[in-house]
């Protein structure tokens, strides 16, 4: 083909594409949106660099950040680390530990938990079933004789791989369980929690939980889903059972990848849990929430560290763990 | 008394959706006898595989395995039966997380007792530890009892799903084209260790292939499948050339037809 032909061939076949008039339409709402909310009065960006913002960052940086032992003593640094250390042994050293500990305990019970109801839940792969002839049906125990299966035999016979009505209402109902509890904040939950149960971390916890195992849950499940096919049908072709064959060729398997999803969830609950504290449950939260209340700035800015150190502690340990289980 | 076959299909059809995959197929394998089932891609092999294993129900027609008819069992009795068929699957269909160990004791899952299998394939005895050593030993790859099974090359891989028949300890032995992946050198030894296993219980073999020369040189009966029907069902010395050309060059013709 001479290069003017393709060049008008390239055109019709660009202009032949398929395209998506949906996603262009809801491209262009999205950028009008946020061009709206830029020019709005609350998000305006004039706002952000007013002036006086400079004057309030240096006056919180130089004074409001400042304990008032500091600024009276006017002892600088060294000042501040002392009492930042007394703060640490005090209350938030072991406000932090609490908060770590709420976020294994409840991970461990959600990872526990879903791993436990994926299990139920997982669908098998359902084979193409055989259709029947309709002309033939019930005609063919007499073609074959009495000592051969006659088709319409199937109808007795036992279920094959992945067929049995209740297993897949269990499996529907999990599914629909897990979406309700994942769908639901933990902040909501523990409030809800908080009324219910005793004035213990417990309610912190059960709500990370139930939160954290419905998307593990649903996460698990789908990874046990998408495990290949080929080593669960041989092993129901020599005749093993189901949960053999979940327990023994699907999740040896998903193992990993179950693994690595539970840390990724795990860094999240850390960082739930340090936030959770606010609704008046023993975590560095709860602290911030008090040191709030006093107005205590200073103080407030030294929890809010801790949240994050934690955090990034939990973050660079949970990375770690989920690189070594990408090359194991 | 002449024994029941090992297995035997009767004017079987199967249709999947639209799409027929077996027509009116009759035949019967008897106690011992080696049968290759030759055909181009799509003929139908695996699907009579899957028929005479009892994992796939006929349409219409009558299939019974074993002396049993797989379709009018209840659940256990199924699993039962399926526990005598050992098949080797093309891609030899192993859980590479597992242990060369575990893969071969999964052998053994459809006996009865799910709680004892899950003990085994956890913490293996000393006296299973040995019976599953010596299964290795007879496929050559002893020493690889503790190995990953992913780190295992393709070979060392067909031959652990080799010894995990071998420890089933099956009844009636089905291959889907296990030599299609191999060197011809290699296809051999695949084919004696399918045949060792077969003549040491006496028990019958089919194997789906494309090699009819490696099928000509090892099996007792050669059954050509094309579009779902058997074409010819013999002996090797019977099996003409022409016979083969025309399976083979009347698939491609009908493949390559729009």
């Amino acid at each position: 083909m001479k290069p003017e032909p393709r060049n008008q061939r390239i055109k019709e076949l660009h202009s032949q594409r398929p395209r998506s008039f949906g996603l262009r339409l809801g491209g262009i709402l999205m950028a009008g949106l946020v061009f709206y909310s830029l020019i709005s009065p609350s998000l305006h960006l004039q706002t952000l660099f007013a002036l006086e913002r400079r004057s309030n960052l240096h006056r919180f940086l130089t004074q409001d950040l400042l304990p008032q032992s500091v600024q009276r003593d006017g002892s600088g640094l060294t000042g501040w680390l002392a009492w930042a250390w007394s703060v640490l042994q005090e209350r938030a050293l072991l406000a932090s530990a609490q908060t770590l500990g709420l976020a294994l305990v409840a991970i461990v019970i959600a990872a526990g938990t879903a791993a436990l109801l994926a299990t139920l839940a997982a669908r098998e792969d359902f084979p193409q079933k055989p259709s029947r002839p309709t002309e033939s049906r019930g005609d063919a125990a007499s073609d074959a004789g009495p000592s051969l299966t006659p088709a319409g035999a199937r109808k007795r016979a036992a279920p094959g791989p992945g067929e049995g009505g209740q297993h897949a209402l269990i499996g529907r109902g999990l599914r629909l369980g897990f979406g309700l509890t994942r769908s639901l904040p933990e902040y909501l939950l523990a409030f809800l929690l908080v009324a219910l149960l005793p004035h213990t971390a417990w309610p912190a916890v059960l709500a990370l939980a139930l939160h954290n195992g419905g998307i593990l849950g649903r996460l698990f499940t789908e990874t046990l889903e998408n495990v290949p096919a080929g080593p669960s049908t041989s092993l129901r072709s020599i005749g093993a059972g189901a949960a053999s064959t979940t327990l023994l060729a699907r999740w040896p398997e998903a193992f990993t990848r179950a693994l690595s999803l539970t840390f990724y969830r795990f860094e999240t609950c850390v960082r739930d849990a340090t936030v959770l504290g606010m609704v008046g449950i023993g975590s560095i939260g709860y602290l911030v929430v008090e040191a709030r209340a006093r107005q205590d700035v200073p103080e407030q800015f030294l929890l809010v560290l801790c949240g994050a150190t934690i955090v990034l502690i939990s973050d660079l340990l949970s990375r770690i763990v989920r690189r070594r289980l990408r090359v194991a | 008394m002449k024994p029941p076959p090992a297995c035997r299909l009767d004017q079987v059809s199967l249709s999947l959706g639209d799409r027929t995959i077996l027509q009116s197929i009759s035949l019967e394998v008897g106690r011992g006898e080696q049968v290759a089932i030759l055909g181009p891609s799509g003929a139908g092999k695996t699907t009579l595989l899957r028929m005479l294993s009892a994992g796939l129900p006929p349409s219409q027609g009558g299939v019974r395995v074993l002396d049993q008819n797989p379709w009018q069992l209840k659940r256990n009795g199924l699993r039962r039966l399926r526990s005598k068929i050992g098949f080797v699957h093309q891609d030899h269909a192993l859980v590479p997380n597992l242990r060369v160990w575990q893969n071969v004791a999964v052998g053994r899952l459809g006996r009865p007792g799910n709680l004892g299998h899950i003990r085994r394939l956890t913490l293996a005895s000393p006296s299973e530890l040995r019976d599953l050593h010596e299964v290795l030993e007879q496929v050559g790859i002893a020493d690889l009892l503790f190995q990953r099974t992913a780190d295992l090359s393709g070979g060392e891989q067909q031959r652990v799903a080799i010894a995990r028949s071998l420890y089933q300890q099956p009844a009636l032995l089905l291959a889907d084209e296990p030599v299609a992946s191999v060197d011809p050198a290699r296809a051999q030894q695949v084919m004696d260790l399918l045949l060792d296993l077969a003549d040491s219980r006496d028990i019958p073999l089919v194997i789906s292939m494309h090699d009819l020369e490696l099928a000509r040189r090892n099996m007792s009966r050669l059954i050509g499948l094309r579009n779902g029907r058997v074409l010819f069902d013999s002996t090797p010395g019977e099996v003409s050339e022409s016979t083969i050309k025309e399976l083979y060059a009347l698939a491609s013709q009908e493949n390559e037809a729009p």
